[in-house]
Order: structure tokens, then C-alpha cells, then sequence
């Protein structure tokens, strides 16, 4: 399933960002790479964009697209 | 110490050792660089201040050569850029230039300690770079009050570089910062530096652990921005909460604004008064008061709004709101082509159309951004609402209810003109790739106010540099057009000061432009007020007042409302019709009218191509819009 998809306040791992290789590694640059635990906190208004914890500490703004493209893992965060 | 704002030509070359500052968005690396430099200095990285890159020149201790500060834009990563226009791209390339060239720099990582694993990735690619580098953990205080202590030793043995740990509001901060660079620009050049071995996250693990006693005020610390973040941006509540905030930020501006100019205008009027009692009241005093001074109250009454505006959206930003600000109005924005940043300088431009084009640099797609700046001069600045209460009091005096409805609908025009530009742009001219968008969401923080006067202290100065002396250029100008008598005019066999400006230069050139502006409902005298307002529309009830015989229009336009409603041509009939009024005002809704803001945009474009596009479409639009509003008013039975 996809980052998009999951249930808010839900955590699950990141597995693949399936966008073009600079936007991947830019992505990574920032912090959201495989195998990171990323929660969904709340959905920005008028289909706006995801608020999402990537780690420990960190917060972003992902837009709804993106954020489709973003494989995530729920199993992968009970370890 | 000097201080430089520039393009890069000139930061490099001679022998001061650079320091560079680097850093992600929101690390404090602006704190960092106004805790070094001192006074002067301009703080915050949201707003797009960081437009170019800063400079100072300081002393380092113990050493009797200066060195050169520059604070490189805000960046995530230096290895992978999505553009070369965007902030990473900037530092980037900077970077490379340095490293080619073999210039004498140390760098500088200033890294935000309660966000340590995200920073520590930045650190991996500088370590990959053959420059000296320290790294200044901030935020200290943030991580302590939260119950967790740093211990620095961890890191310096990993990285193999020194690493400080400050606290922005520390007055020892500067000393410790100057020391340690001071020792980083002894050192020699690194080697090549060993693949680093570690891991961010276990890194940070070591490097951060929880104190012995957490207390409960610590715990709630640390889920403090979880819980704001909760009201204000609760799917209702927070929309609700934005647009509250907006509107008083509007209400504020002009609150606070207005009294604030009044109290300007009086001092520039007793000057005014002054130099016509020392001047005399013939052509000279005449132009020191009318054509300088007068110039130079329009400047200062617009200072106020700015200087406030900047303060709180530094407020904003340095609290961590903008961003938040940001993601709540995105979807909205979103169908027009514009992402949820636009709104910082969209809500610029209603005071003023050149600091937000300068903040515009918070896009970072730059096809966005400039989608952004080629719409922005479509909002209602406030230098259209004089002229636009001055019409509405001329032509719909008595209805005040309805005069106030025209005025909100003006604003809103503006407003959907923009919108609907963008997504025209987004389809035509400025279409192709969007980056996608990710924002960080910084922890709240409470703001420097320090910062925040600095802040201020800047922008009020390039408002009067940037929009001031054009301003006062053009008036001056216009003031010399009104004045000077056509060549070969007719002798005037009863000279007054009206029929002296009828045979002015001004009055040629306001005739000539009559054939374009007759289907638009305007003779020579509004033309001669349009040809000011190209320069500034600041300018044109100033001007009206001129032509018009009224002294200090600008203060009392009542009496030029009345003018302009009562006056008649040759034949008796009223010169000016609601339909004038109606034309005038959608006139001034689309016409970027307004030198400032072409030379704004000729700097942020580095183009004079979209300074013509700019022109061309927003005047033709003004004169389209003008025409058909003309006659819909005309349809409606507007006399």
C-alpha cells in the first residue's frame, strides 16, 4: 500500500519511493527513505496535503501525489 | 565591519578567509549569522530574506585579518539538487566555486540539536568535502528543556571535527563561536577524510539521552507542538483559525498604520510649509514642496504597513506557524497551479508588490515561483487605495454601503485576477515540471523579538531604497512636466496656475494619449495621472489634486471628489461620469502601474522579458477590462 493510503496515526515503514531517481535520492536527503517509520497526523483541507512524522522528530508536508508514490510496509513498524 | 548584499561576483577574490554557513531550513542558521555579524544584519530563512546570499566582513580573535561571513540559503541536501534554481542549487553551485577555485573557506554547519539525525546527513556530504568544518549544534536549550541532555563528545569523536553546542539567546554565544572559528581558519586543509562509519540515527542516540529525572513539565514539553498542532490545524478549527488570523493581520496593518502615518504626514507638511516660507512661493519653493516633499510624505505614509507586515510574518515564521499556514491553504491553491508557500508573498503584495516579490523565494519550484511573480501585481497593493477612495467618494459620495461593497469587491478582484493569471500561466507560459511538494513543519518556537526588530529595521530600509527614491524621482518629474510651459504653445493672455498647466509639457503628452484612453472615458488630465502612476500610483491623486488646482490632495480629497464630480467641460456638460469613475477603478485593479515592481521583477528574473510580458499583459488587460466595464456600466444606466 502506499503512504497515501494509510490510516491516519497509523505507523508503518517506508519501502519504495517509486518517483525519478534525483526526486528519490533528493527525498532520502531529507530523511524520507526505505525503511524509515513514517505516521500520517492529519490531512491538510480542500484535498490538501498529508502531514506526516518521517522518524523520530521530524515533520513534513507531503502532497497527496507523492505521497501515492511512497510504497509503506504497516507490518514493517511493529519491530 | 561592513556589511555586502550582492550577487556572488563580488564575495570572493580577495584574502579574507570565507566562512560559510550551511545548514537545513529552520536549522538557526540566520540566528547564527546575526549572533556573529551583530546589528544590521537580516535574520530568517522562511520568508525568502536569504534572497542573496549575506555577507559580513568580522574579526576573528587573535588575529589581526578579517573574515568574510556568508550565509548560504537553507538546504537539505548538497549532493542532490532538483534544480539549479532553487535554494540548493544556489549553495550548490556556490560550493563547487569555492572548492574550484581553491578559495580560502571553512564551513560551517549549523545544525538544529532537537532534529540531530536529519542534520547529521547534511554533515555526511560536507565530510566528503576538502574543506575544514565545525559543526554548532542549536537549540540546546530546547533539547535540555525537554529533558534530555546533549553531550557533544560522542559526535567529535565520529566526525573527527570540532562540534560546539550553542543557545541563540546566550550572550556568550558570539565569543564562543568567534574562538571556534577563529581555530577552524588556523587549520590546515583536511586530506582526504576516511568514509564516515557511522549511522545518523545511532549517532544521535549517543549523542542525545534522556536525563536521569525526566520531570512532567519536560514530558509535556516534548508533545507541545503534537498538541498545537491538534487546534491549529484541526479540520475546522484551523481553516477558521487561518483566516481569523488574516483578516487581523489586515485589520492590524491599517489599525496601527494609519495613525502612524498621520502622524508622518504632518511633519512632512510642516516642512512643506517651511521651505515655502524659506523658498518663497515661487517656482522653486513650489517644487521643493509639492514636487520633493510632497513625494517624500507619499513614501513615508506606505513605511508603516510595510514595517509592520514584515514584523509579523517574521513573527509567524520564526514561531512556526507560516509553515502550517502553508499546508492548510495548499489544497486550495493547489487547482490554480500554486502551492500552499505562494501565500506568503500573495499576502505581501497587499501592502506591497516589492518585498513580496523578494519573498517569492520561499517557492522553490521555480517555475511556480515564477508563475507567482508574474501575478503577484495583480493584488490590491496599498498604494491603489488612495486612488481607489478617492473614486468612490467622487462618484458614489452619499452610499456607503455601497462604496464599501466596491471596495471589498475590488480587493477580491484583485485577488481572483491573480488566481486566474497563475492557472493561465500554469497552461501557457510557464508550463512544465512541478516539483513535488514536501514542507517541513518545525517545532513551534518562541520568536527572537531581537530578530524581529532587525527585521523590520530592514525591509523599512529597502522599501525606502527600492520604491522611496523612484517615488520621489517620479514625482519630481512630473512635477517638472506640470510646470514647464509646451514648446509652442500659445501665448496665455491671462496666465493662473490652471491655464499655466494646460500648456504644460504633462498636458502635451496626456492630449496625445487622448486617441488610446477616449473609449476608456479618460481626457489629458486623468492621462497625465496614469503617466505618474506608470512611474508610481501613489502618484495619481497627488496629481489630480495638481491639475485639478487642489493642494494637498493626498490629506483632504474630499474636496478633489467634489472637484472631479462638479466640473464641466467648455460645453457644460460633466467632464467626468460614474462611467469614468467605474472605468478608472477596474483601470487600476490590472495595470501594473508601478516602476518598483518592474525593477523588482527584473531582479528576481534576471530577465527583461518577463518586464515587458508583465507590462504588455497587465496593461492590455487593464485597458480591456476598463472598456468593457465602461460600457456594462453604460448597459446599467450609469450616467
Amino acid at each position: 500500500m502506499t503512504l497515501r493510503e494509510l490510516t491516519h496515526h497509523q505507523t508503518a515503514r517506508i519501502v519504495a519511493l517509486r518517483v525519478d531517481p534525483v526526486e528519490a535520492r533528493w527525498l532520502r536527503a531529507l530523511g524520507v527513505a526505505e525503511g524509515v517509520a513514517v505516521t500520517v497526523l492529519r490531512a491538510g483541507p480542500f484535498r490538501g496535503p498529508l502531514q506526516v512524522r518521517v522518524g523520530e522528530r521530524t515533520a513534513f508536508a507531503i502532497d497527496r501525489a507523492l505521497a501515492g508514490s511512497i510504497d509503506v510496509d504497516p507490518a514493517g513498524a511493529a519491530e | 565591519m561592513s556589511h555586502h548584499h550582492h550577487g556572488d561576483e563580488h564575495l570572493l577574490g580577495d584574502d579574507a578567509p570565507a566562512v560559510l554557513l550551511l545548514g537545513r531550513p529552520n536549522a538557526g542558521k540566520s540566528s547564527v549569522y546575526n549572533r556573529l555579524t551583530g546589528a544590521h544584519a537580516k535574520v530568517g530563512n522562511f520568508p525568502g530574506v536569504t534572497v542573496d546570499i549575506l555577507s559580513a566582513d568580522l574579526p576573528l580573535p587573535g588575529s589581526q585579518k578579517l573574515a568574510r561571513v556568508l550565509d548560504l540559503p537553507g538546504v537539505y541536501s548538497l549532493d542532490v539538487t532538483l534544480d539549479p534554481g532553487t535554494d540548493e542549487g544556489v549553495a550548490r553551485s556556490f560550493l563547487d566555486r569555492v572548492i574550484a577555485e581553491k578559495t580560502r573557506a571553512v564551513l560551517v554547519q549549523v545544525l538544529d540539536a532537537s532534529q540531530l539525525a536529519a542534520g547529521l546527513a547534511l554533515t555526511r556530504e560536507l565530510l566528503a568535502r576538502p574543506l575544514p568544518l565545525l559543526v554548532v549544534l542549536t537549540q540546546r536549550d530546547v533539547v535540555l528543556a525537554e529533558g534530555r541532555l546533549l553531550s557533544v563528545e560522542p559526535l567529535v569523536k565520529a566526525l573527527g571535527v570540532p562540534v560546539v553546542a550553542i543557545n541563540a539567546h546566550d550572550p556568550s554565544t558570539r565569543a564562543t563561536l568567534l574562538t571556534a572559528i577563529a581555530a577552524l581558519v588556523a587549520e590546515a586543509l583536511p586530506g582526504e577524510r576516511p568514509a564516515p562509519s557511522w549511522s545518523a540515527d545511532e549517532l544521535a542516540h549517543q549523542a542525545i539521552t534522556d536525563a536521569p529525572v525526566v520531570t512532567e513539565e519536560a514530558l509535556e514539553r516534548r508533545d507541545r507542538t503534537a498538541q498545537l498542532d491538534r487546534v491549529l490545524l484541526h479540520p475546522v478549527a484551523g481553516p477558521v483559525l487561518f483566516l481569523g488570523l488574516m483578516i487581523g493581520l489586515f485589520a492590524a496593518v491599517y489599525a496601527v498604520a494609519d495613525p502612524v502615518s498621520s502622524v508622518l504626514d504632518v511633519g512632512v507638511q510642516r516642512l512643506g510649509g517651511l521651505a515655502e516660507r524659506l523658498l518663497g512661493d515661487g517656482l522653486l519653493g513650489s517644487f521643493v514642496a509639492d514636487g520633493l516633499l510632497g513625494g517624500a510624505g507619499t513614501v513615508l505614509a506606505f513605511l508603516p504597513q510595510i514595517v509592520i507586515l514584515t514584523a509579523a510574518m517574521e513573527l509567524l515564521d520564526a514561531s512556526g506557524y507560516l509553515a502550517r499556514g502553508a499546508f492548510l491553504i495548499d489544497g486550495a491553491l493547489r487547482p490554480f497551479g500554486l502551492g500552499g508557500r505562494a501565500f506568503v508573498p500573495m499576502l505581501t503584495a497587499h501592502a506591497c508588490a516589492v518585498p513580496a516579490i523578494a519573498a517569492t523565494r520561499i517557492v522553490r519550484d521555480p517555475l511556480e515561483r515564477l508563475t507567482v511573480i508574474l501575478a503577484l501585481p495583480l493584488l490590491a497593493c496599498s498604494a491603489r487605495i488612495p486612488t481607489y477612495g478617492l473614486v468612490l467618494a467622487a462618484f458614489f459620495g452619499g452610499r456607503p454601503v455601497l462604496q464599501a461593497t466596491l471596495f471589498v469587491a475590488l480587493y477580491l478582484s484583485g485577488i481572483v485576477a491573480s488566481v486566474v493569471v497563475s492557472m493561465v500561466l500554469r497552461r501557457s507560459a510557464t508550463r512544465g515540471r512541478r516539483l513535488p511538494l514536501v514542507l517541513e513543519m518545525p517545532a513551534y518556537r518562541s520568536p527572537d523579538p531581537r530578530a524581529i526588530a532587525r527585521a523590520c529595521w530592514v525591509a523599512g530600509k529597502r522599501f525606502v531604497r527600492d520604491v522611496g527614491t523612484v517615488i520621489l524621482a517620479c514625482g519630481a518629474v512630473l512635477w517638472v512636466l506640470l510646470h514647464v510651459p509646451s514648446p509652442g504653445a500659445p501665448a496665455d493672455p491671462h496666465p493662473t496656475a490652471a491655464s499655466a498647466m494646460e500648456r504644460s509639457v504633462g498636458a502635451s503628452v496626456g492630449r496625445a494619449l487622448e486617441p488610446i484612453t477616449r473609449p476608456l472615458g479618460f481626457d489629458w488630465r486623468i492621462n497625465v495621472g496614469l503617466l505618474g502612476s506608470f512611474g508610481a500610483r501613489e502618484l495619481m491623486v497627488g496629481t489630480l489634486g495638481v491639475i485639478s488646482g487642489i493642494e494637498n490632495a493626498d490629506e483632504h480629497p474630499e474636496s478633489l471628489a467634489t472637484r472631479l464630480r462638479t466640473a464641466r467641460d467648455s460645453e457644460g456638460h460633466p467632464r467626468y461620469t460614474t462611467r469614468t469613475g467605474v472605468s478608472l477603478l477596474v483601470f487600476f485593479v490590472f495595470a501594473c502601474q508601478c516602476m518598483s515592481t518592474l525593477a523588482a521583477i527584473r531582479r528576481e528574473t534576471r530577465s527583461w522579458r518577463w518586464v515587458g510580458f508583465v507590462v504588455v499583459y497587465t496593461y492590455a488587460l487593464a485597458w480591456v477590462a476598463a472598456f468593457v466595464a465602461s460600457r456594462v456600466a453604460g448597459l446599467l444606466g450609469l450616467g
